[in-house]
Order: C-alpha cells, then sequence, then structure tokens
C-alpha cells in the first residue's frame, strides 16, 4: 500500500463527543455569545440563573488582589481581538485587602479565575508588581505608584457594560477596589 | 441557491440574532472537521483537543462578523482551530518551532519500527512536521495557506512535508504511489 493512500485513508471528520457540545454551548452562553431564543430574548430563567450565578460566585470571593500572579492563557489577538475588553485594576488608598489572609485570597482568586475561564469569559488575568520606571514627560494625574493600576484582567464580551458585568463580579471589586473597563481596539 | 450562498445566510442569520437553533446548525454541520483536526494536531490528545475546539468556536462566534465568504466556512474554522492548536503548544513548549528543519521528524523513530498504522505513525511525529501532512494530505490545504497558517515559510512547508512522508513510509513500510505528483 502506498503512503497517499494510507493517508487518503483518515477522514477528516471525526464524530465529537457529546460532552465537548455541552461545554461548547456552556462556554458560549457564559460569555453572551448564543443563547436568545429565535423568537425573542433571552430566557428569563437562564439569564437569572446567570445573575445569581455572578452573584454567589462574588459573594464567596470577599476581598482583594494579592499572591502571585494568576494567568489564564492569552489568546492570538489578530484573530480574537473583537469584543475583548481590558479591566484595569486600580487600589484607592482604604484599599487593604491582606487582612483576610492571603491563602484566602489567592483562593478566592484562584476558584474566580478557574471559573470565568471555564465559562470563557476570561482570557488573561495579571497582577502588576510594585516596582516600576516612568519614563517620558510627566503626565498630569499619572503617577508611577499608587495611583498606577495594579492588575488587569483582559475578558470577552458581548459590549462594553456586559464586560462592566463581569467586572462588578470580580474579587477585585468585591474587596473595594476600582476599575477601568475599556475595548481593546481591533484595528 | 449553492451550498456556500445557504451557509453564508445561516451566518449572516446567526450573527443578526444570535439565535442557539443557528449556531446548533453550524456547530452539527462544522464540528467533526474542527474535531477531527485538533484530535490529529494533537497526537489524540482528547482533553486538548476539547479545549481547541471550545477556543476555536469561542473565537469564530466573536469573529463571524469579520467572515466573508470568500473562503469555506470550514477552512476558515480549521484555521482558527490551528492557530489554537499553535498558540497552546508555544506556551507549553516555548522551545518548539514548527520550522526547526534540525528535528527528526519522527520522535523516537527507533520506537516506530513495528508501527504499521499510518495514524500511529503520524501522532508520533514532532508536531511541526504532522500538522503540515494533516493540513496538507488530510484538510487540502495549500503550502500557502499552511505557510501562513503555522509562520513558515511556503519552501519549510513543503520540505517538512517531503521529510514527513519518508518518517511515514519508513514507519508504515508503504512506498510512494507511482507517478504521484510531488508536493
Amino acid at each position: 500500500m502506498n503512503i497517499d493512500d494510507m493517508l487518503e485513508s483518515i477522514r477528516p471528520e471525526v464524530d465529537p463527543p457529546a460532552r465537548l457540545r455541552t461545554k461548547t454551548f456552556r462556554r458560549l452562553r457564559g460569555g453572551g455569545f448564543i443563547g436568545r431564543a429565535p423568537d425573542g430574548p433571552p430566557s428569563a430563567s437562564r439569564r437569572s440563573g446567570s445573575t445569581v450565578h455572578r452573584l454567589a460566585m462574588a459573594a464567596g470571593l470577599v476581598l482583594a488582589f494579592v499572591g502571585g500572579r494568576v494567568t489564564a492563557p492569552s489568546v492570538d489577538w489578530s484573530d480574537a481581538l473583537a469584543g475583548t475588553f481590558a479591566i484595569l485594576l486600580y487600589n484607592p488608598a482604604n484599599f487593604n485587602p491582606t487582612n483576610v489572609g492571603q491563602d484566602v485570597l489567592v483562593r478566592a482568586y484562584g476558584d474566580w479565575i478557574r471559573s470565568e475561564r471555564e465559562e470563557g469569559r476570561l482570557l488573561v488575568a495579571e497582577r502588576l508588581g510594585v516596582e516600576s520606571r516612568w519614563i517620558g514627560p510627566p503626565m498630569p494625574g499619572a503617577s508611577d505608584r499608587a495611583d498606577a493600576p495594579s492588575g488587569m484582567f483582559i475578558v470577552r464580551a458581548p459590549d462594553i457594560d456586559a464586560a462592566r458585568a463581569i467586572a462588578e463580579a470580580s474579587p477585585h471589586r468585591r474587596f473595594g477596589g476600582s476599575s477601568l473597563i475599556r475595548p481593546i481596539a481591533s484595528n | 441557491m449553492s451550498d456556500g450562498d445557504a451557509e453564508h445566510q445561516l451566518v449572516v442569520r446567526f450573527i443578526e440574532t444570535r439565535d442557539e437553533r443557528t449556531f446548533a446548525t453550524l456547530y452539527e454541520r462544522h464540528t467533526p472537521r474542527m474535531w477531527g483536526l485538533a484530535l490529529r494536531l494533537t497526537g489524540g490528545a482528547e482533553a486538548e483537543a476539547s479545549d481547541i475546539v471550545q477556543e476555536a468556536w469561542t473565537r469564530a462566534v466573536s469573529n463571524l462578523h469579520r467572515f466573508r465568504g470568500e473562503a469555506k466556512l470550514s477552512s476558515w474554522l480549521c484555521g482558527i482551530c490551528t492557530n489554537v492548536w499553535r498558540e497552546r503548544l508555544r506556551r507549553r513548549k516555548p522551545e518548539t518551532a514548527l520550522d526547526d528543519q534540525t528535528l527528526d521528524p519522527c520522535c523516537g523513530a527507533s520506537a516506530m519500527g513495528d508501527i504499521i498504522d499510518v495514524r500511529e505513525a503520524l501522532n508520533a511525529l514532532a508536531p511541526g512536521y504532522r500538522a503540515v501532512v494533516v493540513l496538507y494530505a488530510i484538510y487540502g490545504f495549500s503550502h500557502a495557506e499552511i505557510a501562513d497558517l503555522l509562520g513558515i515559510s511556503v519552501g519549510t512547508s513543503k520540505s517538512q512535508l517531503s521529510r514527513a512522508r519518508s518518517a511515514l513510509r519508513a514507519a508504515t513500510g508503504a512506498h510512494d504511489r507511482p507517478g504521484a505528483p510531488k508536493p
């Protein structure tokens, strides 16, 4: 038998497992990319389920953004920019999450990141170190330390309000941190 | 109406409605090919292939408005799968270069002596070689398209295909089809 016949005997299509469908649909629904019924808006039960899920998650996450770096896999931006938003994290003056204990915080962030990632919403979560260097002309209102972003999330969402809802449910917000949500320009 | 037109209409309807039932039609139609590709690219690693297909669909539905219908939707989706696979490979094994010509095409070639199934032999190829064979011989991409998808030159794509075919012949005991065109 020759090698071309052997390769041609390999079918390009393979029946995918049922669980792949379940996971894919759940992820797309979670990200708000699918879900409207043909005749109307998203079902109330689905929407309220998602909200309850988010609130429960947020309530369980209590305080701030500490600990080391926790990163979800990044993406190739060249084909995935549309519908992505940066959530820049800021620490206001009274922001002091470390009093709950680092273990609690790391676990809270880890759980939230895993969950958001499974739902297809979170692409990147990074904490920025405190050391910094400022270059270029001074910028009014900008600082090289306390007022600078302390970290960022990059999320996928249908629009900026949906991205804002994700930020609202994040541990950083629950700990009393502030966030700025901006779309990532696709071109 | 051609199949391509009907498909394009389906895409337009989905973009306008985000309707789950319309998406289900697209999913059922194209996932077997994406799943097959992801399995081949990963050398049969089902969990990783599953992650790749989920991520590919997520990116696809985020960017469907960019799909103009110039290429087949299936090719576009397979291209996204390949991008996702490549990106994951780079993250997991930063040292892996898909155009590394110094690599032996076969991972552990000595262990391939008894392999007769071409699928097993394919899975044992180094990732870059495997990807070229899979995309060219099974999924019908051109060398130019493969070069673009994998970030390698057309010449590299051709030479990797040639070396991979030699490795597969050696592993399976197969030969070239008489008069077969050179890649």
